[in-house]
């Protein structure tokens, strides 16, 4: 059995806004979960997409958690790619329950007044989409985002 | 309970020069405050826009903080997305206090020859700033023309490019290549929290 592994979620993002809700198992070989990094095929679609996910019912990172901040472009070296998370997750074989949203509505954000500026993330955010001809950040639908998930016996 | 968090307050910014104020608190299991990034829709955004920090009354980054300067690039390995303080913070359920400014008029300030502090600018008196101050705006920009290049128009839209002059500022957008603003935006920040 090797240390390490790259444990990959592959999904498929339809629509504009879409959310995915997923559930993964981690491999029983593996202790721990080192880190994360989601691959997406357009730069575009980085922009305002979240994932959160759960390990055995335990939040490791939230629903808003910026996909911005799990991704990497080329020009970063292979080793930093991955988000390493500041301490050792217990994986052996837990349960993921994650949610991915896709952000491509951005530019659609509804005002929310001018009383304050601090919203809940809870509100829905987002203008109809009806009448709207063009896709605001010209992202391609469908595409995949393919989550790894590095695994290791550390 | 993981021994980290990253706890986020969400901005919504409506207009050009808002000032967007917050107060949270720190999530009580988490002792430490080790560093704090913002995220921005958009990046003409960041040009002159400020964000002020406390924790407990204690001014951690002062109003005039150029928000620039906790923002990051997806060519940043992930692990260096923050400004990580030298010596963390100490949080004890404490309050978090934070000022977002926004500047996307940043194009639209005077000439500072004509100033009378005679190009000298206080940090704390960017005069974008003034445009909008208690839910009230004091200018609207809400059709702006300077040297026949629009600056923003009534659909929302600041074009972030431009200048009252026909010469470019040093730094500042180019009209031929303006990165435009769209209102409103998201600013979130991001706290990471350790035990």
């Amino acid at each position: 059995m090797k240390s390490n592994k790259f444990q990959r979620i592959r999904l498929r993002v339809s629509a504009a806004g879409e959310t995915i809700r997923f559930n993964a198992v981690c491999d029983r070989g593996f202790r721990t979960i080192k880190g994360i990094f989601v691959s997406l095929p357009q730069d575009k679609a980085v922009q305002g997409a979240t994932l959160g996910f759960r390990l055995n019912n335990v939040e490791v990172l939230d629903d808003g958690h910026e996909v911005k901040n799990l991704t990497a472009t080329n020009s970063v070296a292979p080793n930093s790619k991955f988000f390493l998370f500041p301490e050792k997750i217990e994986a052996a074989g837990g349960s993921i329950e994650g949610r991915y949203t896709d952000g491509s509505k951005y530019p659609l954000l509804v005002d929310n007044g001018e009383d304050s500026g601090v919203y809940d993330p809870g509100k829905v955010n987002f203008k109809t989409l009806s009448g709207y001809t063009t896709n605001p950040f010209g992202v391609v639908f469908p595409y995949d985002v393919v989550i790894n998930i590095w695994l290791t016996n550390d | 309970m993981r021994g980290f968090r990253y706890q986020q307050v969400n901005l919504r910014i409506s207009r050009s020069g808002q000032r967007v104020y917050f107060n949270a608190e720190s999530h009580k299991d988490y002792t430490m405050l080790k560093g704090i990034a913002l995220s921005i829709g958009y990046d003409g955004a960041l040009f002159g826009s400020t964000f002020g920090f406390r924790v407990d009354e204690k001014k951690i980054l002062d109003e005039s903080h150029e928000a620039h300067l906790l923002v990051f690039g997806n060519d940043v390995p992930p692990n260096e997305r923050m400004m990580f303080f030298e010596t963390p913070v100490p949080l004890q359920a404490s309050k978090l206090e934070g000022i977002y400014t926004d500047s996307a008029l940043q194009a639209l300030l005077g000439n500072t020859s004509y100033s009378p502090g005679g190009g000298v600018i206080p940090p704390a008196a960017v005069n974008v700033k003034k445009t909008f101050v208690s839910g009230k705006d004091i200018v609207s920009y809400s059709h702006v023309i300077a040297d026949a290049i629009l600056i923003s128009d009534n659909a929302g839209v600041f074009t972030g490019g431009g200048g009252l002059s026909s010469g470019v500022a040093a730094g500042s957008p180019d009209p031929a290549n303006p990165a435009p603003v769209y209102y409103p935006y998201d600013v979130r920040i991001t706290m990471y929290l350790s035990k």
